[in-house]
């Protein structure tokens, strides 16, 4: 007599997701949405009013608007979002990415309502979310760390620490992410100007004053590893993702595997990720980022994300797993269904982020009305969107439109499968990310692997805007 | 299918969320030396005076309500103060505005009171007190009509100006949203 739709993802009387409550918005709303449609979860779509009628607010089994537009008063209020979940009778929340994801506040007080946090245990998002500690704790598993300073304390050790390491370096803070609380520092008198006020820009960024400083590597490359845990024990991995295309330390090109890197390397970069969530007890899915330097094949730990990453969907398509889904089994306490023997990466993807930025002028993010929304279509091609005709651009989110996702059978087919999807998306209204993206597909330096963080600002930017002239 | 020998709290859970889904109006369940029986426009007995209530009853699983099954009071002071049992938790689905069975009124000149934030709507300071207000009632401005409850924070709703309460748009206990109509009120003057 039941019907589908209620069945629960359950493993024991004790440990059953029947109403997963949604606390995030735009596509990570839907795609999470999606994956607990195919595991017969019901969902609840959290909201604040201007997202009030959008696609998860409609798609879910039921929505909530649980404030105002800005973040701080909704999607980031934690009485709020917990109101709406015990309120619904939900049993688990998914945090999605950004928002509440990695706020360890939040987990914990989810257990201590008794739902189940779909994400790792509170306890390591807090370890993870501290990076000074993710640092020490990529150490102590023997995995190579950027040399840097602990936290420093005045701008007297920051000089004598990055004396020691060598100009340039990086001033971090250390609650930053996602690019967040970070510069560039060339010299010394720069960093005696910049120190004082990173400190200050931390403390009210993050809450958290302190900071640190770490050797800058000139020609660096963004690799990640996607890591999966279980409540019993397991961990593998899903191959790496190369996310070295990015400006303002946003990411807007992601692929995977990770093109051009020595074997041996890429091996073992694969063998840290998984060390790291090793030690950290993972159980969920997380990211393990970590830096590449072209020059020296050297790489090293950056940060540990203890939550779905935007760009998962490259490692889906080679690895022919559905991340949401295998978050919602290991929160349900469900073993992971595979061992790493079991996992084949197959081809290559590549993602391009669409959002509502104007290469033009500096990446700048334009809010406004998408009064046509026509995704591509086609051999190896997703697209993860919340947009439709008519969608507004409001200024108190992300400008993230859709994810597009090229799969192929090597690296060229899938750039070239991506050049024609962004071609064929349709899109008018707000200026949108997809004509630079296309562009930097077909350049010599991306189809060569050769790309590093600094490229779209030094080359990429420069060669689009002399293309469009 | 065998008969179990004995009904378990979840099991019972299950049987009303399946119930709410369903395209059922009523049902009656005996097993185990219990008897349960649900209806989603109120007891079965009652269902045509509730209908006469409601000329227009939502036509979707969201109004649903289980009113005969609750032997808990409506009040649950013990728990986190919101319903999270099946029980409750399908009374407080109907959030959506107008989806409470209330006799039509003349609200032509009336403003409406919103809710500040998600919560609980309570009508009385505690439970097995008189509400704070009744429709028909006249209030002062400032008067306190309710509470809307967030992680056990209380949030007084206050009337905007001094009027009639012509409709209390939520039932006790629902789980209403942010911006959600709660009361109406015609002004006394002007």
């Amino acid at each position: 007599m039941a019907s589908p739709s209620i069945l629960p993802v359950t493993v024991s009387e004790d440990v059953a997701l029947r109403r997963v409550l949604v606390a995030n918005r735009g596509e990570i709303a839907v795609r999470v949405i999606r994956a607990c449609r195919e595991l017969g979860i019901e969902t609840v779509a959290v909201t604040s009013t201007v997202d009030r009628d959008g696609l998860a607010a409609r798609m879910a089994d039921r929505a909530v608007c649980i404030g105002p537009p800005p973040a701080g008063d909704s999607y980031l209020s934690i009485p709020a979002v917990l109101t709406a979940a015990l309120g619904t009778g939900c049993d688990a929340v998914h945090p999605g990415y950004g928002f509440l994801s990695e706020n360890p506040e939040f987990a914990a007080a989810c257990v201590a309502e008794g739902l189940v946090f779909v994400g790792p245990r509170p306890d390591a998002v807090a370890e993870a979310g501290d990076k000074a500690r993710a640092r020490e704790l990529a150490r102590s598993a023997g995995i190579p760390v950027l040399s840097g300073s602990p936290v420093l304390d005045s701008t007297e050790a920051a000089v004598a620490a990055a004396a020691e390491l060598g100009y340039p370096v990086l001033v971090k803070a250390a609650a930053g992410g996602g690019g967040r609380g970070m510069s560039v520092v060339e010299n010394e008198a720069e960093l005696r100007a910049r120190w004082s006020s990173a400190a200050a820009e931390a403390q009210s960024a993050f809450g958290d004053g302190r900071t640190y400083i770490e050797r800058f590597i000139r020609n660096a490359r963004h690799i990640e590893v996607q890591v999966l845990g279980d409540k019993h024990g397991s961990v593998i991995h899903l191959g790496e993702r190369d996310c070295t295309l990015q400006r303002r330390h946003q990411k807007v090109i992601e692929e995977s595997p990770a093109p051009n890197l020595p074997e041996e390397v890429r091996k073992a970069i694969r063998r840290s990720g998984v060390a790291f969530a090793q030690a950290l007890g993972l159980d969920s899915a997380g990211t393990v980022e970590f830096i590449y330097d072209a020059d020296t094949d050297e790489f090293a730990f950056l940060e540990f994300n203890a939550r779905i990453q935007v760009e998962h969907p490259v490692t889906e398509m080679v690895a022919g797993v559905d991340l949401v889904a295998e978050q919602l089994r290991s929160a349900a306490g469900i073993p992971l269904r595979f061992t790493q023997d079991d996992i084949h990466l197959t081809g290559h993807a590549v993602e391009v982020r669409i959002t509502t930025e104007d290469p033009a002028r500096g990446f700048l993010p334009n809010p406004g009305t998408v009064t046509r929304w026509e995704p591509p279509t086609g051999e190896g091609i997703r697209v993860d969107s919340h947009c439709e005709s008519g969608y507004v651009v409001t200024p108190y989110y992300d400008s993230l439109l859709a994810k597009i996702v090229a799969h192929g059978p090597d690296r060229d087919t899938a750039a070239d499968r991506m050049v024609t999807a962004l071609e064929d998306l349709g899109v008018s209204g707000v200026p949108t990310t997809a004509g630079f993206a296309r562009v930097a597909l077909d350049h010599p330096d991306f189809r060569a692997g050769t790309v590093t963080t600094d490229w779209i600002a030094s080359r990429g930017l420069p060669h689009y805007l002399e293309k469009i002239s | 299918m065998t008969t179990p020998e004995r009904v378990t709290y979840r099991e019972v859970r299950e049987i009303l969320r399946t119930f709410r889904d369903s395209g059922w109006a009523a049902m009656t369940l005996e097993m185990d030396g219990m008897r349960i029986t649900v209806g989603k426009d109120g007891p079965p007995a009652a269902r045509e005076r509730s209908l006469a209530e409601a000329p227009a009853p939502v036509p979707q699983a969201a109004s649903a309500t289980v009113s005969a099954v609750t032997h808990t009071p409506p009040l649950d002071t013990a728990g986190t103060g919101i319903a999270a049992d099946a029980g409750k938790g399908a009374d407080t689905v109907p959030a959506a505005q107008g989806a409470v069975p209330t006799a039509p009124a003349d609200t032509t000149g009336c403003i409406e009171v919103t809710s500040p934030t998600v919560g609980a709507f309570w009508v009385a300071p505690s439970p097995g007190e008189p509400p704070f207000v009744q429709v028909g009632q006249k209030v002062e401005a400032g008067e306190q009509l309710a509470i809307v409850e967030v992680m056990k924070l209380m949030n007084p709703i206050v009337a905007p100006q001094s009027g009639e309460i012509v409709q209390i748009c939520a039932k006790n206990a629902d789980l209403v949203e942010f911006d959600q109509v709660l009361f109406l009120i015609r002004p006394s003057d002007g």
